[in-house]
């Protein structure tokens, strides 16, 4: 169903594409449209394949799975990690810290961070899913079932037969 | 996302509501050109080529109020929409043409509770330009993942149409245009569909066959990934057993299997599956139908028929692939040949592939016994397994009434338990859900719809949050939890199972410990010697950190050691290289009943001692520091085992990396035994000497005697040659008994531990 024009149409965004100077807009679940650069967008795998792929750049991309406030986050680092490449080593170690403080930040409310998490998933932004992964790892690592539940304010829902077959797997384990 | 397990009969048909004309007929206007007033506007012109002029003229008159009333009626109802809620749906196209097409219809499921069936409207609410939506039907499905061909399009047969997907969870419409037509057959009926991570990434695949088998054509388009939102073309081979002369496979149907796999299934003959559709080149493989349910290939005269009135496979919710047949099925037959229809279901187990008989009962006995619900005396047909229920299958009766004379034509789903042989439900169909025989399958989208978090609805995220403290977990998918899980331990991850449900279903995930397995873990369960059965990844590690497994020819055995998880070996006393092995006075070779290998080497007598094991480094666990033991037995009559000149070293592409030290089979001498045991081993000669190592006790009869350590960090191209020899002294030496060489990391000592 393609038209005939795609192919001019796909030259002209090449070229614009080359100027490195498009703007790319995101809208968050709840209609808020957000402009980034394309460097910064290109981050994201998943709007990366679409802008590639000649797809509707200039209408947007809807993000029906993010909301704004973490859609906000999510720009942040890709802003910070797409827009300039580190050359130096202080420069590298700046992106470090940008990324240290920027987990800490998060690892304090649990529940955004699960939302970051979520939205790295589902845009495919590895960086980031790699940094919230290993602080939700990290949170586990080396803790009780008790103390994980507390650290993420989860209610226990096991039932006894749950439970029956944990300490089954346990004793075969 | 996830939600409670429920599932539906979904049948394929599509419902096709125009509401634009709809609107025209309840207004009362006409849905055709008013020939009437045509003909009366040319009446009484005698001239004909006048009569034509005033004929295409008021032709042109019908065509223009028509489009009017088009206009007016698609006006009303947009009228009409404003005043409802606004619609959920988002909608997803990249293509122009299509997304103007996508704008225009709407879907709506209808769910209704089994045994009722459930099916798709499609509306349409723009005349203009419509598309032609004939033939739309559900084309594949997994999970909240539904595919439709919408039109009379179908893969490999050029006619107008596109996919539509729509995502129950997310609530959204993706359109997707066709595949490019380059001639050649789609092998099957359906599309399939991978929903690979939850909630929403998926594949829509497409199997098309070529002009020239075995070879054939994968047309694969995903949501997500680096080459999303196109069609991508694989080539592939198919398996012989698909393309024999004389019958082409032809898929009846298609569903996934876990993340990965896909199936096409033909009811007559198999499985074709592939179990990476993400792989730059998937490889097919054949499964065929359980013993003696193939069919011989059809008369390609008389044509498949329809296999599904009397068979149909499924993947229940639990990962199992489920086959149900009615054996001496024939469309023509009559109810009262019942007694000879036979009702039989299998499960397939994947590691082997085998089919394993679950039921089989007599339609007939079913039939006549009253104890439970009467079924209605028709024809059975369509047998369709539950997904959440192993032992429920559905069947669908049709016929016309027998009770009284009309003719009318009553039409019932029932469910049986098969194990139990009894009906559990019997359910009438509205006598309006007409005419076409339904085509369903099991679905459990239905359990997707309004289960995606109340957050992007918009209000005070923040407070919803605090209130409801147990809401976090949800907020994480399980694929997400599971990619944390997998950067802890498996210590962790055991832990993980006793925090919560979602905790512990992200926790149990194959992704998990195929984190903590090693690489290559599939290639080495290639090499067992027996087939390792496993039905997790955990379950796997589970067993090999507790038993060996033989591989190459019971030449080594590998076992992953409890807390590194390193990969560990036994080299059998065969697969070692030793000096004199051959020689009959010699060595010989002897089997113990508690050895791992068949057989074991005894030192009968040499002066000569050299033996050596060598292993590719790739094989060992990377960045892991091993040690090398001999483990042994000695005879009651040994002798000459601890000489000062028995020395081993071990070299990792010729760079000593373990110096020689000397090795000892005889125990350490406690002080009082050392002057009787060094006449015999001379030990005295290098009083000052590094002390050498002894063996210990094992507590499985065998003692072990470190021969060195090394670090593996060549983890490509390195050997290990671990090496023990005597060829100084040369003195006499009898009664060692080799087991094996063991290359493995360091155990923390077990009393420590408890």
């Amino acid at each position: 169903m393609a038209s005939g024009s795609g192919a001019a149409a796909a030259a002209a965004d090449a070229e614009e594409k080359e100027s490195g100077s498009r703007m790319i807009t995101l809208t968050s679940n709840e209609g808020k449209a957000f402009v980034v650069t394309e460097a910064s967008a290109r981050q994201s795998a998943t709007i990366r394949s679409m802008v590639d792929d000649g797809g509707c750049v200039d209408k947007g991309f809807p993000l029906p799975n993010v909301d704004s406030k973490t859609l906000a986050r999510v720009i942040q680092y890709s802003d910070e990690h797409g827009n300039k490449e580190p050359h130096t080593v202080d420069e590298r170690a700046a992106l470090a810290k940008f990324d240290r403080d920027f987990i800490a930040e998060l690892d304090a409310d649990k529940a955004f961070l699960y939302d970051v998490t979520m939205a790295a998933n589902y845009l495919h932004i590895q960086g980031l899913l790699a940094l919230t992964t290993q602080c939700v790892a990290d949170t586990i690592k080396g803790k009780t079932p008790e103390e994980i539940r507390t650290a993420f304010g989860i209610e226990y829902d096991l039932t006894a037969q749950d439970e029956k077959e944990i300490k089954e797997e346990d004793t075969h384990a | 996302m996830d939600s409670d397990p429920a599932m539906v009969l979904l049948n394929r048909s599509v419902l096709l509501v125009n509401e634009v004309t709809d609107v025209m007929k309840e207004k009362g206007w006409s849905l055709e050109l008013d020939e009437k007033a045509i003909s009366d506007a040319c009446d009484g012109i005698t001239d004909w080529q006048e009569k034509e002029k005033a004929r295409q003229k008021a032709i042109r008159a019908e065509i223009k109020r028509f489009r009017a009333n088009q206009d007016a009626a698609e006006a009303i109802l947009r009228k009409r929409k404003a005043s409802m809620p606004p619609s959920t749906v988002t909608k997803f196209c990249t293509d122009t043409d299509l997304r103007k097409v996508l704008d225009g219809i709407e879907l709506d499921p209808q769910v209704h509770d089994i045994p009722g069936l459930s099916f798709f409207r499609l509306r349409l609410s723009s005349a203009r330009h419509p598309p032609d939506l004939q033939g739309t039907s559900v084309a594949g499905a997994d999970h909240n993942i539904l595919v439709f061909y919408v039109g009379p399009y179908r893969p490999g047969f050029p006619a107008p149409g596109f996919y539509l997907v729509y995502d129950a969870w997310a609530n959204s419409l993706s359109a997707i245009h066709q595949l490019p037509y380059l001639g050649g057959g789609s092998i099957g009926s359906e599309a399939a569909v991978l929903r690979h991570a939850p909630p929403s990434d998926y594949i829509l695949a497409e199997l098309l066959l070529t002009g020239e088998l075995p070879k054939a054509s994968l047309w694969t388009w995903c949501s997500s990934g680096p080459s999303a939102r196109q069609w991508i073309h694989k080539p592939i081979i198919l398996p012989p057993e698909v393309c024999t002369p004389t019958y082409i496979f032809h898929a009846d149907t298609t569903f996934s299997l876990g993340k990965f796999a896909l199936c096409w299934v033909d009811l007559l003959v198999g499985i074709l599956m592939t179990c990476d559709t993400l792989a730059p080149e998937p490889v097919f493989q054949f499964i065929p139908l359980p013993e003696g349910c193939y069919m011989e290939p059809p008369d390609p005269q008389d044509g498949r028929q329809v296999p599904q009135e009397y068979r149909s496979m499924c993947c229940g919710n639990d990962g199992v692939i489920r086959f149900i047949s009615i054996d001496g099925y024939h469309q023509d037959l009559s109810i009262n040949d019942m007694k000879n229809m036979l009702l039989r279901t299998w499960s397939l187990t994947l590691n082997p592939k085998e089919w394993k008989q679950e039921a089989a009962l007599c339609i007939g006995d079913l039939w006549s016994d009253t104890t439970h619900q009467k079924l209605p005396a028709l024809m059975p047909t369509w047998p369709v397994h539950s997904i959440l229920h192993a032992d429920v299958v559905f069947l669908y009766l049709s016929g016309p009434n027998t009770g009284n004379n009309t003719g009318e034509t009553e039409r019932y789903m029932v469910s049986i338990n098969v194990q139990h042989r009894e009906a559990i439900s019997i359910s009438k169909l509205s006598p309006d859900d007409s005419s076409p025989p339904p085509r369903y399958f099991p679905s459990s989208f239905n359990s997707y719809i309004n289960k995606r978090s109340g957050r992007e609805k918009g209000g005070d995220n923040v407070t919803v949050r605090t209130n409801k403290k147990a809401e976090y977990i949800s907020g994480l998918s399980e694929d997400c939890l599971a990619l944390a899980i997998s950067l802890t331990t498996p210590m962790d991850a055991c832990r993980c199972c006793a925090v919560s449900r979602a905790f512990q279903k992200a926790a149990n995930s194959d992704s998990v410990w195929r984190h903590f397995l090693p690489k290559d873990y599939l290639s080495i369960l290639a090499r067992a010697d027996d087939r390792v059965h496993f039905t997790s990844e955990k379950k796997l590690l589970v067993s090999l950190v507790k038993d060996h497994v033989l591989l190459d020819q019971h030449s080594k055995s590998l076992w992953l050691e409890r807390t590194s998880l390193a990969k560990c070996y036994l080299l059998s006393s065969r697969s070692l290289a030793i000096a004199w092995e051959d020689h009959p006075l010699k060595w010989r070779w002897i089997s113990l009943p508690d050895s791992r290998f068949e057989e074991v080497a005894e030192l009968l007598k040499v002066c000569w001692l050299d033996l050596c094991g060598r292993v590719n480094c790739r094989e060992l666990s990377p960045n892991t520091e091993y040690a090398a033991y001999l483990v042994f037995k000695l005879t009651d009559d040994s002798y000459g085992l601890d000489c000062q000149t028995q020395e081993a070293d071990i070299t990792m592409d010729d760079q000593v990396v373990s110096a020689k030290r000397t090795i000892s089979f005889y125990p350490r001498p406690r002080p009082s035994t050392r002057e009787t045991l060094s006449n015999m081993g001379r030990i005295e000669e290098a009083g000052q000497a590094e002390e050498p190592s002894y063996p210990r006790e094992r507590g499985d009869g065998w003692l072990e005697v470190q021969l060195g350590h090394f670090y593996n960090d060549l983890e490509d191209t390195g050997v290990v040659v671990i090496r023990l020899k005597e060829h100084i002294q040369l003195n006499w030496k009898k009664g060692l008994i080799l087991e094996d060489l063991a290359a493995k990391t360091e155990e923390y000592d077990e009393a420590k531990i408890s």
